[in-house]
């Protein structure tokens, strides 16, 4: 983490958006909303850093080799394109656009995974895919 | 008895198919219906909400239109992730015009209905409030031979809507498997982030979160930990061998989904709740409940 989240919410009051946008904290948010429950003033902080991430992918300021919003954009064009999610393929693209190296220690992991039933290799497919938003945006 | 139109989820289709079984498996004996809503989407969640939040709305917008269409306006989503984007979709539709006004339009264009007047259930709020501990301790089949668990609700479930427990303190997991006859541990981590999706990109990070969620729960007492979301259980189960390798401590639990464990003491067959298909703990698994099916009474 490159700034604690009080100094991106500091950052972002004080005008240095451009290093804000450009930093790995606002994708290290899990989204566990644990800050937003617990803010007296009922900041909607997991709100905000959604808010940080959609503006660092539309203006491309985003750390480009950072796996966190690159599985968010793979997962998103997987989405788009098929209308439900399927682990494998999201992992996958992530992983050949980041660090593919990573795939050689994931191999163990993905094993597991065939071995007990839970890692389908064909994704689903929504059939009326017309009805969901498609274009790019 | 009662019935739920069914919205499964991408993560129940893959890594969480056993928590698909389970929760089928159980509601059946229940007496419970599920009908499966027809061509649902991806809810919308996390990672994509990250891109494009409008769309994120739409895409929840439409699994609830559909179920206001099909006529059963009672939408049962057992991954926490997606019953929170389905939650926040509605709060957010009636709460920002802009965002109603988006969504309502795409559904229209699409020739759907509005898709307020559904009511979003979690399984582990229908089994507490629906069925209830009474009749839950009542239906029990099967004497527990296993160890303590460690009831871990995770975040999205009870965060920031604290209508399927308690946000800080939830107790409800806890309760039901006590009324199954099995006994769990008080455990101060119960409602920790285990990460997410962390595991798959910033892998060190996401792994040290489980390994803590892990550890606190031995420490406790726990033999295994049980949990209510697909993503969860997933990233407690199958990262536990690097733990082992990385701390040199030998950590080899079983992570269930609460339904498992229900359904076992309600008298299923082990096979169709998933029970084969843990990574973690595979002994214990075996021990506890291939190899017990001598111990039924009532």
């Amino acid at each position: 983490m490159d700034y604690g989240p009080r100094r991106i919410i500091a950052m972002v009051r004080e005008g240095f958006r451009t290093e804000a946008l450009a930093s790995e904290t606002i994708w290290l948010c899990a989204s566990c909303y644990s800050c937003a429950v617990h803010c007296p003033q009922q900041i909607h902080i997991t709100d905000v850093m959604y808010n940080l991430k959609r503006e660092a992918i539309g203006s491309g300021l985003f750390p480009k080799r950072f796996p966190i919003p690159v599985l968010a954009q793979e997962f998103y064009n997987v989405v788009r394109r098929r209308g439900r999610a399927a682990e494998f393929l999201v992992v996958l693209r992530m992983a050949l656009r980041t660090n593919p190296l990573v795939l050689f220690t994931m191999w163990r992991t993905g094993f597991d995974l065939l071995r007990t039933g839970r890692l389908p290799l064909r994704g689903e497919r929504v059939r009326r895919m017309p009805q969901l938003p498609r274009e790019a945006s | 008895m009662s019935a739920f139109t069914y919205f499964p989820g991408c993560s129940l289709r893959g890594t969480g198919v056993a928590y698909d079984e389970s929760l089928r498996t159980l509601l059946k004996v229940l007496g419970i219906a599920l009908e499966e809503l027809d061509d649902w989407n991806c809810c919308g969640a996390t990672s994509y909400m990250a891109i494009d939040e409008g769309s994120a709305f739409v895409l929840s917008g439409r699994n609830l239109s559909l179920a206001r269409e099909k006529g059963n306006h009672e939408l049962l989503a057992p991954c926490a992730a997606c019953y929170l984007v389905l939650r926040k979709t509605q709060d957010y539709v009636g709460r920002y015009p802009a965002i109603a006004e988006q969504v309502g339009q795409a559904l229209s264009a699409s020739g759907l209905p509005p898709l307020d007047g559904v009511r979003v259930r979690h399984p582990l709020e229908v089994l507490y409030n629906d069925v209830g501990t009474e009749r839950i301790r009542k239906s029990v089949k099967r004497k527990w031979a296993g160890g303590k668990v460690a009831c871990y609700y995770g975040c999205q479930l009870v965060r920031p809507f604290a209508e399927v427990d308690r946000a800080h303190d939830p107790t409800r997991m806890d309760e039901l498997l006590r009324a199954a006859g099995i006994p769990t541990v008080d455990y101060a981590l119960k409602t920790k982030c285990c990460g997410g999706s962390l595991t798959g990109t910033i892998h060190d990070v996401g792994v040290r979160l489980n390994y803590i969620i892990l550890k606190e729960a031995v420490r406790k007492g726990a033999a295994a930990l049980a949990t209510v979301c697909p993503l969860c259980q997933h990233n407690l189960d199958v990262y536990q061998r690097e733990i082992r390798r990385s701390t040199g401590e030998k950590l080899d639990v079983p992570v269930f989904y609460f339904t498992q464990l229900l359904g076992w003491a309600l008298g299923s067959d082990p096979d169709a709740l998933g029970l084969k298909r843990q990574v973690s703990g595979r002994r214990l698994v075996r021990e506890w409940f291939a190899e017990r099916e001598v111990a039924v009474h009532g």
